[in-house]
């Protein structure tokens, strides 16, 4: 199979992320609202470690899923897996315009959903997350969401398809990979009708 | 003097003429504009971004100093505007020219090219025909370590060729199947891409990346198999990136010196003999830029030739997405060919050759592919990995008619350097029009022969331009009315400048590539040069 090494590496960050999401969700449910990174830090653990998902704002976590519904994970991996969340991260720190437009898009994604399911963008299912992106996508009329989630859309298929792993999904190798085609003369021969 | 015999242009020509000098011990500098590329370091399929990336060897299209490209797309016929896209000029500034980016293709043109006027009443005949030929192709295939089937049946005879053919790839097995079933037979092409190791090189690796330069080094190219023979010799002064700026004539009108520019600056640079080999549009330039009291018109142009009968290529394409996932950008690039229609079937149309790209290029890369549309998510990366690897383009070339009125001609402008530019007016016939006319009735009867899932739109170059090879300009011919350089290459008229390039050629090889005829005329011419040395 194209993708088999590449899911066992990578599928455990995604789970980690995903599980992550979830746990923030919650206690914005429990409170019924969204609430700040301050106010949502959970306790320290026992030995006074704060857990990486204490650092994780609502804002993190819509820009996250946004990424996980563009390029989700399926019988290959994802964005997340390939680890583009962090790429975009490092990309905003040392961008501020890049910075701009990204949480621009994203706070609108999440004011939009909120609006429109009454529920985190980051709640919804694939399948509800898969149609309320391409339903933006789809209308035009909102001229600066649609340009900047065509953005994201254009900058993550790039990294993905670019990147090794994410080419080798579709069987793609950068010819120093190659090995020669599978062939032989005979079968040529049939082909062309040569003798 | 500086050298035996100073060689503008490292191309297919210029590099086999090179060669050929130094072998028999002349002392030969070989002037290249651009840089020598190191195959593992500077071609973009060295690199996951390679879609995206900057590519050296378009360094000449996108930075086009030569041609006022504007020309084109505002020139007039009879007070009638005809507007035609720029002229897209394909080729490579860099030690080995357009053989950097040339799919291999090595062709004999058939006999039956040599003399359109003669068999089909349109052209002009060469003063040379196959039998002249046949001999210099052997040696140039030789060099080159060509791969194909001796068995053509619509070539010439021959003997087996130094390589043997590639098995045809997948896609073209496919390709084959169909055209066979339309009565048409598509054969293994013939290509200066080995099958066999040749010189220590790697042989082909089938990778499909010709295009950008071969990143293994197989591809053989004129840097990779020509050059570091020359250099054997020790006879060979390899100038990189310099540029021939200019030619200086003395009273007779006779090549003095050429003016080249590189970093350590301005020098004039002299020789016994000279050979310019800069391609059909550069060494027009250069002859048309060079005065003297007794060259009024240009170098060696007193009868108006210089920059006549511009040819480009004439090419009818149809896009398909095949319904097997064959890995498309597999294998040679261009790895079978149909020459069913290599000789007019009437007196309207030309002939002309078919085949399928399946090379990769970065319309049909991950990248683009992915960037297709608005789709995202799951149904895109079914769709990525449904469809990717299957989209090709099937297409159908033929040679342009030669007419005088087509031609390089110094422009208003000047370039960076402030040399002139020149015009390129090149227009197509009624045979031209008719012929694509043909081409693509005859690539959809193949396209729907073949399992697709898809026939995209046609294409073709009567509006789009896409000129690879561009030819004429300074006809070989016996009459120097109506020619500019001898059957030998020798220009008319003069005694120390020959051409090697695709200037010299009267017709185009009805859609054949014309590389390895190039490097045919320039041993051939080079046998001249060195006779009238040592005379």
């Amino acid at each position: 199979m194209r993708n088999s090494r590449f899911k066992a590496k990578l599928i455990p960050r995604r789970q980690f992320l995903l599980r992550s999401a979830y746990l923030i969700s919650a206690a914005a449910l429990g409170t019924g609202k969204l609430q700040t990174a301050s106010a949502q830090e959970p306790r320290p653990g026992p030995l006074g470690i704060k857990p990486y998902v204490a650092r994780l704002t609502s804002q993190d976590l819509t820009r996250i899923s946004l990424l996980d519904t563009i390029i989700p994970a399926d019988q290959s991996g994802g964005a997340i897996d390939l680890g583009l969340d962090t790429t975009l991260t490092q990309e905003m720190a040392s961008q501020p315009k890049a910075k701009q437009w990204i949480d621009r898009m994203v706070s609108s994604v999440s004011q939009m959903c909120l609006a429109q399911h009454r529920k985190p963008f980051y709640d919804l299912n694939i399948d509800q997350r898969e149609q309320f992106i391409n339903e933006l996508l789809a209308d035009r009329a909102n001229t600066i969401i649609w340009g900047d989630l065509n953005r994201l859309r254009r900058v993550l298929l790039t990294w993905y398809y670019q990147s090794e792993v994410g080419a080798a999904t579709i069987g793609f190798y950068l010819p120093a990979h190659y090995p020669s085609y599978p062939g032989d003369r005979a079968s040529a021969n049939t082909a062309t009708g040569n003798t | 003097m500086d050298f035996d015999v100073l060689i503008i242009g490292s191309g297919a020509g210029g590099g086999v003429t090179a060669l050929a000098l130094c072998e028999q011990g002349f002392k030969v500098g070989l002037v290249e504009r651009g840089p020598r590329f190191d195959p593992q370091k500077d071609y973009i399929l060295n690199y996951p971004d390679w879609e995206t990336r900057h590519d050296p060897l378009e360094q000449a299209r996108i930075n086009e100093q030569t041609i006022n490209v504007d020309y084109r797309t505002k020139f007039e016929v009879d007070g009638q505007a005809h507007k035609r896209s720029e002229l897209v000029y394909h080729r490579v500034y860099g030690v080995g020219g357009s053989t950097l980016h040339y799919q291999g293709e090595a062709h004999r043109f058939g006999d039956h090219t040599f003399n359109n006027k003669k068999l089909y009443g349109w052209g002009v005949d060469w003063p040379i025909n196959y039998a002249d030929l046949a001999p210099y192709y052997t040696t140039v295939e030789g060099l080159l370590g060509v791969a194909g089937d001796p068995n053509n049946p619509f070539k010439p005879k021959r003997e087996a060729f130094p390589t043997p053919a590639h098995a045809l790839s997948p896609r073209s097995r496919i390709l084959a199947e169909s055209a066979k079933s339309i009565g048409m037979t598509a054969l293994p092409n013939t290509l200066a891409l080995p099958s066999v190791s040749m010189d220590g090189r790697l042989p082909c690796q089938h990778s499909g990346g010709c295009d950008y330069g071969c990143v293994f080094g197989a591809k053989s190219s004129v840097d990779q198999a020509i050059i570091p023979r020359a250099e054997r010799t020790g006879n060979l002064s390899l100038l990189t990136e310099t540029r021939a700026l200019k030619l200086t004539l003395d009273d007779a009108g006779e090549i003095e010196s050429v003016v080249c520019s590189n970093a350590g600056g301005v020098q004039q640079i002299t020789a016994r003999a000279f050979v310019l080999a800069g391609g059909a549009v550069e060494t027009p330039r250069l002859m048309l830029s060079a005065f003297s009291d007794n060259a009024p018109n240009g170098y060696a142009n007193n009868t108006d030739q210089v920059g006549r009968y511009f040819m480009e290529t004439v090419v009818a394409f149809l896009f398909v997405e095949l319904e097997a996932d064959v890995q498309v950008y597999r294998g040679p690039p261009i790895d079978s060919r149909i020459w069913d229609f290599y000789k007019s079937k009437d007196k309207q149309t030309s002939g002309f050759v078919m085949g399928a790209a399946g090379y990769l290029y970065p319309g049909i890369g991950p990248t683009s592919k992915a960037l297709k549309g608005t789709s995202i998510g799951r149904a895109h990366k079914h769709k990525m990995r449904d469809s990717f690897g299957h989209d090709l383009r099937l297409f159908a070339v033929t040679e342009q008619e030669p007419m005088a009125q087509n031609r390089v001609t110094l422009s208003e402008f000047n370039d960076d350097d402030q040399m002139p530019k020149v015009d390129v007016h090149s227009e197509y016939s009624k045979r031209d029009m008719h012929t694509i006319k043909v081409m693509q009735a005859q690539l959809h009867k193949w396209a729907i022969a073949t399992p697709t899932k898809k026939i995209g739109r046609f294409g073709n170059t009567s509006y789009r331009s896409s000129a690879t090879h561009v030819g004429g300009t300074c006809r070989m011919g016996v009459d120097p009315k109506l020619s500019v350089v001898d059957a030998f290459g020798k220009v008319h008229g003069q005694t120390n400048c020959y051409i090697t390039d695709a200037s010299v050629l009267p017709t185009q090889g009805a859609g054949d590539s014309p590389s390895l005829t190039i490097q045919a005329l320039a041993l051939r011419t080079a046998e001249k040069i060195a006779a009238d040395l040592k005379a």
